[in-house]
């Protein structure tokens, strides 16, 4: 399709995806056919305005959603007539995802939030609790473990949702305005930390409402309106040398 | 998921929504308390009629009757059927050689011939009543007669051929004798009709009116033998608790050679049948070592030609009345749990309410339906094994409060004894948790469906 998606083999493909909503007569198309390809490794930015159907996309592509209309083929295989239960396995296997509003299981610890989706995979306590262990370690709240949520601070609760989504090794992480709920220096601080998932290998699709962040992170950027795709562009982004980053030591970025 | 962490999830669960749990809780073990007070009832009345059969050693024993007999007295056949004796019995007759070969049979501890007599007059203690009397061989002397034995004892295998006897205590009370006291002395037995030929005299009438205050003296009343009284002068060896063998309180217990005497003098032998002085008798009493001996020994028994009859076969309608009963109970008990059962709807379904973007977030995360479906069906049944596990234990307290207050309401009638009316067995205290948990289990199937179905975009969107 374009020059990022020649870097790596295709992971997913989206092929004329529809979701239409109907009230009644009247029906929204929140994504109104959709084609993209998303190349394994590759750093996407999403934006558009409120409404603009990002949020459905990143929930079609991560198996929570079905389209109306068109498919959605993850290496090659299509997601269109799985069962429920094969959705959820996907979504336990290959998907990671990051909200906005972090959604931690309020009554868990972090640590337990974060071996959360290896328990649901049947993993044995020990062994996901050593993981998990290893994750805050990685995002850098090893020493609060045991803390509830509610005893975090923004920026430490969406650290610990990266580890939670990171726990099943996804190889596709979908982050829904992961900074919308930060101010700028805790964002960019989670940004760098995406950045560095990235320089690691991670596949990131990242959803966003703010285009100068989106132009410096991400190295594709694909625009949305009214459920279709208005633009889809490399960045400048996409020329700077990420060997020097990593997870623990996210630079903070000139914006902040 | 593994099973051990949705079990696990469920009780952090319910732990974490103290007071509501708690509340629930409540709701479930009063439900589970009041069945378990409603059963335990039924089966402690059960067991306490089965207890005293066990004591009175009923359903250890087989009545032998000749064949065409069971159930009807000779004098009522005779009466039947013009005058014909009692030789037209089909079957072989009662005699010592059956007594011996029934003897022989496994199983059996004893066997020897029936020779109650319900009508004798006895003369004790200066005065005169109406008596039954038994013939008993030493052998027959089982742990239970001895245990309820309150003076003196029984004869020995020595003493077969002696006359004496054990008296009820019954009729030593109404005489107003301590069974201590009766040891030693003397009972006269003569056939009913001499009771009339006793004449009364008042004895030692007051020489004076009574000082004015003081209480009236009853009148006491002298009976006078008649001079050409036939008697048989027994001595009182013993006093057995009547009515721990639930009789009617006036059965003489005597050797059985005395009995086989008693029961000719009586003149009753042949209006009652048989003619045991002769060595025909009218039944035989076999005694078997335990419950489960009673059916093969009848059927040995029934073989050889003769009716049987046992206990056992009435305790089989008892039985039935009894699992009525229980029924019955249980059904009025389990209207707790139908309570309970709203109780815990509700409670699933404002669970599943407020953690609406919870079960999103797991369904993100990759829980399939099933998984999430078991969760709150956990949950449920988790209500269900605590509530009934706690509703076992008040509805036992309840029972054993009950029983101590029972107790002590009829101490003087029970001896200070403490009654079991309410008997919680094992299997009751495990079907009940069962049950409130299934009862749990099907209150959350509903809501646990509900929040499996539930779409996680609409489920994440939740505020
Ligand atoms: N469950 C639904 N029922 C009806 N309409 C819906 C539903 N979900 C989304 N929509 C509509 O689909 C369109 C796209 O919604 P979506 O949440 O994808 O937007 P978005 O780009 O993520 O917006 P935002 O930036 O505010 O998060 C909107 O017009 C929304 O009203
Ligand atoms: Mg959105």
């Amino acid at each position: 399709m374009n020059a990022t998606a020649a870097k790596g083999e295709t992971l997913i493909e989206l092929v004329g995806v529809r979701k239409r909503y109907r009230f009644g007569e009247a029906a929204v198309n929140a994504l109104d056919g959709v084609d993209l390809r998303v190349a394994k490794g590759s750093f996407v930015g999403v934006i558009g305005r409120s409404g603009s159907g990002k949020s459905t996309f990143l929930n079609v592509v991560g198996g929570l959603d079905r389209p109306s209309e068109g498919s959605v083929l993850v290496q090659g295989r299509a997601l269109m007539g799985r069962t429920s239960d094969e959705l959820a396995a996907y979504r336990r296997q290959v998907i990671g995802f990051i909200f906005q509003s972090f959604n931690l299981v309020p009554h868990l610890t972090a640590l337990e939030n974060v071996a959360l989706p290896l328990a649901l995979a049947g993993q044995g306590y020990f062994e996901r609790r050593r993981r998990a262990q290893e994750l805050l370690d990685k995002v850098g709240l090893g020493a609060r473990t045991g803390h509830r949520p509610t005893e975090l601070s923004g920026g430490e609760r969406q650290r610990v949702a990266i580890a939670r989504a990171l726990s099943n090794d996804p190889q596709l992480l979908l982050a829904d305005e992961p900074t919308g709920n930060l101010d700028s220096r805790t964002a960019e601080e989670i940004m760098g930390m995406l950045r560095a998932l990235h320089a690691e290998g991670c596949t990131i699709v990242l959803v966003t409402h703010d285009r100068e962040r989106a132009e410096r992170y991400c190295e594709r950027i694909v625009v949305l309106e009214d459920g279709r795709v208005k633009e889809d562009r490399t960045t400048s982004a996409a020329l700077v040398d990420l060997s020097a980053a990593s997870v623990e030591a996210a630079p903070p970025a000139e914006g902040a | 998921m593994r099973l051990s962490d949705v079990g696990a999830h469920a009780f952090a669960n319910l732990a974490r929504h103290k007071l509501r749990t708690a509340l629930t809780l409540c709701g479930v073990g009063i439900g589970v308390a009041t069945l378990t007070v409603m059963v335990s009832l039924g089966e402690g009345i059960k067991r306490l009629i089965e207890d005293q059969v066990d004591k009175a050693e009923l359903v250890t024993r087989i009545t032998v009757l000749p064949k065409g007999a069971a159930g009807q007295l000779p004098i009522f056949r005779r009466g039947g059927r013009g005058g014909q004796q009692d030789d037209d019995e089909a079957g072989p007759k009662l005699d010592d050689d059956v007594v011996e070969q029934l003897g022989k049979l496994p199983g059996v501890v004893v066997v020897y011939p029936d020779t109650h007599t319900p009508w004798l007059g006895a003369e004790l203690d200066g005065r005169v009543l109406q008596a039954e009397s038994e013939g008993l061989p030493a052998k027959a002397i089982t742990a239970n007669y001895q245990r309820a034995l309150l003076a003196g004892r029984y004869w020995t295998e020595a003493e077969s051929q002696a006359e004496v006897a054990v008296a009820p205590s019954r009729v030593l009370e109404d005489l107003g004798i301590k069974p201590e006291a009766a040891i030693g002395t003397r009972v006269y037995f003569m056939r009913i009709d001499q009771l009339g030929r006793y004449e009364m005299e008042p004895e030692e009438l007051p020489a004076a009116p009574d000082a004015p205050g003081a209480e009236p003296r009853p009148l006491r009343v002298r009976y006078v033998r008649p001079p050409d009284a036939r008697l048989i002068e027994v001595e009182i060896i013993g006093v057995y608790e009547s009515e721990e063998f639930g009789l009617a309180g006036r059965r003489f217990q005597v050797p059985l050679t005395f009995g086989r005497r008693l029961l000719a003098e009586s003149g009753l032998e042949r209006a009652l049948g048989g003619q045991a002085s002769a060595g025909r008798y009218r039944a035989l009493t076999v005694k078997v070592e335990g419950r489960t001996d009673v059916a093969p020994v009848r059927e040995r028994i029934e073989q050889k030609g003769f009716d049987t009859f046992a206990i056992a076969d009435a305790l089989k309608f008892v039985a039935i009345v009894f699992a009525v009963i229980e029924v019955l109970l249980a059904f009025f008990g389990g209207i707790g749990l139908v309570v309970s059962f709203f109780g815990i709807a509700n409670t699933m379904v404002m669970a599943v309410l407020e953690r609406t973007r919870e079960i999103g977030v797991f369904k993100a995360l990759g829980a399939r339906d099933r998984d999430v479906r078991r969760i709150f069906l956990a949950e449920a049944a988790a209500i269900g094994v605590t509530g009934g596990a706690l509703g076992v234990l008040f509805g036992w307290g309840v029972g054993q409060g009950l029983n101590r207050v029972g107790s002590w309401v009829m101490r003087e009638a029970l001896n200070e004894r403490l009654v079991e009316l309410f008997y919680v067995p094992g299997w009751l205290a495990v079907a009940c948790i069962g049950v409130s948990t299934v009862v749990a289990a099907v209150a959350g199937l509903y809501p646990a469906w509900r929040a499996a179905r539930l779409d996680p975009v609409v489920a994440l969107r939740m505020e």
